[in-house]
């Protein structure tokens, strides 16, 4: 074969190594190692390919997407088959399945702390309680974020322009230690929005739920204390009409570093 | 497909698959849908998929085809023009451009490939596809494979070798850690 045809050959030949015994390349090989010029070329093209696959291999997804896609396998036990025993088998969730389930746990989440026409006294008063309450159903429930994106002013901007509430400003310390991954609108019963900005700390999440206190018909708020509601520490603040609840499983000690400017 | 079999895949095929997409997309969120598309379908498509090894294949496939299909064509990434002139490099420049091959000035150059290339050469940079696999995976003929790349790599050299389109090229986002759920 000629010089350029070895060329093109050899231009399969993984810098690895893997393709060494592979019949086709063989004779290219062969050809490179009698040529003088063919293998210096041929060298040359191996250390860039090095270069290459070393600068690519480098690059990680995000941890977190793993996470989600594992997260959302969801595992049914199959009625047991006639020929072959029961296994699990992995489904997903259709996001509108995903979506439907989510407008409903929100809805019966935030319903509690809404008592407009109709107040409900099992359903009990309208107090920061059952704020709180709601706020740890939203966070259990996983939902999808609406908008990913690592920059604050770009995912501020975006709520803005749906009418979402967002904070006016966000602690210094949690902005910068942690990564900002995305934020999700929520609708309330009576029309108005709140939202959530999630930000991942290691393997953890804190999730803000901001919403207008105006929208909360004078419900009384208790500010700057730890709750525990199931597996989330929950923490509120406000500032101006906004009022901004932390949701993590983080510990407050972990938290509290977080919110040195809360 | 068991949960054990589904997590082991997604731990092996994972962080390759994203680097493929990323370097279709240059476009971190993207690369991350069409990196959680694929695993999906995957999923539902699991009895389809009897052995496991296929799963790779299966995996870089339906990626590639999704880009080809509602990325590509939606026009969401806009086709980087490649300077098909060649560039005479000098031997100093061609020295700068070698201690500067990084990640993102990898994807950066893949970026700017000849979209027929992009997809074959990060294949073969990824180190886990034969050229055979390759295509395979790309539906290509072998000798299709072995010349796209060779001039793939051709073009490479041309752009890291090249000053000015390595200072003038805009950077490829790069992720930390992009998150998914909230």
């Amino acid at each position: 074969m000629d010089r350029e045809t070895a060329k093109e050959i050899l231009s399969a030949y993984r810098p690895n190594g893997t393709d060494a015994l592979d019949d086709n390349l063989q004779a290219a090989l062969e050809q490179a190692r009698r040529d003088p010029e063919l293998n210096k070329w041929f060298e040359s093209q191996i250390d860039f390919d090095k270069r290459q696959a070393g600068a690519l291999a480098s690059i990680k997804g995000p941890e977190a997407g793993k996470k989600a896609i594992l997260a959302t396998a969801l595992f049914q036990d199959e009625a047991e088959p006639i020929e072959q025993p029961a296994k699990k088998k992995i489904v997903f969730v259709n996001w509108w399945r995903q979506a439907a389930a989510a407008a409903v746990v929100a809805f019966a989440a935030l319903y509690s702390v809404f008592l407009y026409d109709r107040p409900d006294p099992e359903l009990g008063e309208l107090s920061h309680a059952s704020w709180l309450h709601s706020v740890s159903i939203l966070a259990d429930s996983a939902l999808p974020l609406d908008k990913r994106g690592n920059q604050i002013p770009a995912i501020h901007q975006w709520l803005d322009q749906r009418g979402a509430p967002h904070a006016t400003s966000l602690p210094g310390s949690l902005t910068h230690e942690t990564q900002l991954a995305g934020c999700r609108i929520f609708d309330l019963p009576n029309g108005k929005k709140a939202s959530l900005v999630c930000f991942a700390e290691g393997s953890d999440f804190v999730h803000v739920f901001t919403v207008r206190k105006s929208d909360l018909q004078g419900m009384p708020i208790q500010e700057q204390s730890w709750e525990r509601q199931g597996d989330w520490n929950l923490f509120a603040w406000s500032e101006g009409d906004m009022l901004m609840t932390i949701a993590s499983k983080l510990s407050p000690e972990a938290l509290t570093p977080l919110l040195s400017q809360a | 497909m068991t949960k054990e079999e589904f997590t082991a895949v997604v731990d092996r095929w994972y962080d390759p698959l994203y680097r493929f997409a990323l370097s279709l997309c240059s476009n971190s969120e993207d690369a991350l849908d069409l990196t959680q598309n694929a695993f999906q379908k995957l999923a539902r498509n699991q009895e389809k998929i009897r052995d496991l090894s296929k799963s790779k294949s299966w995996l870089f496939s339906v990626l590639h085809r999704e880009f080809i299909d509602n990325y590509r064509h939606a026009k969401r990434f806009p086709k980087t023009q490649f300077d098909t002139a060649p560039l005479p490099p000098d031997e100093q420049s061609k020295q700068t451009a070698e201690r500067q091959i990084d990640a993102s000035l990898a994807l950066e150059a893949l970026a700017q490939l000849d979209e027929r290339f992009r997809a074959p050469i990060t294949l073969f940079y990824l180190q886990d596809f034969s050229y055979k696999e390759i295509s395979e995976t790309l539906e290509l003929p072998i000798g299709t494979v072995m010349s796209r790349l060779r001039r793939a790599k051709d073009q490479l050299r041309q752009i890291l070798e090249s000053p000015k389109k390595n200072t003038s090229s805009a950077p490829v986002p790069f992720p930390r850690k992009a998150q998914e759920n909230g």
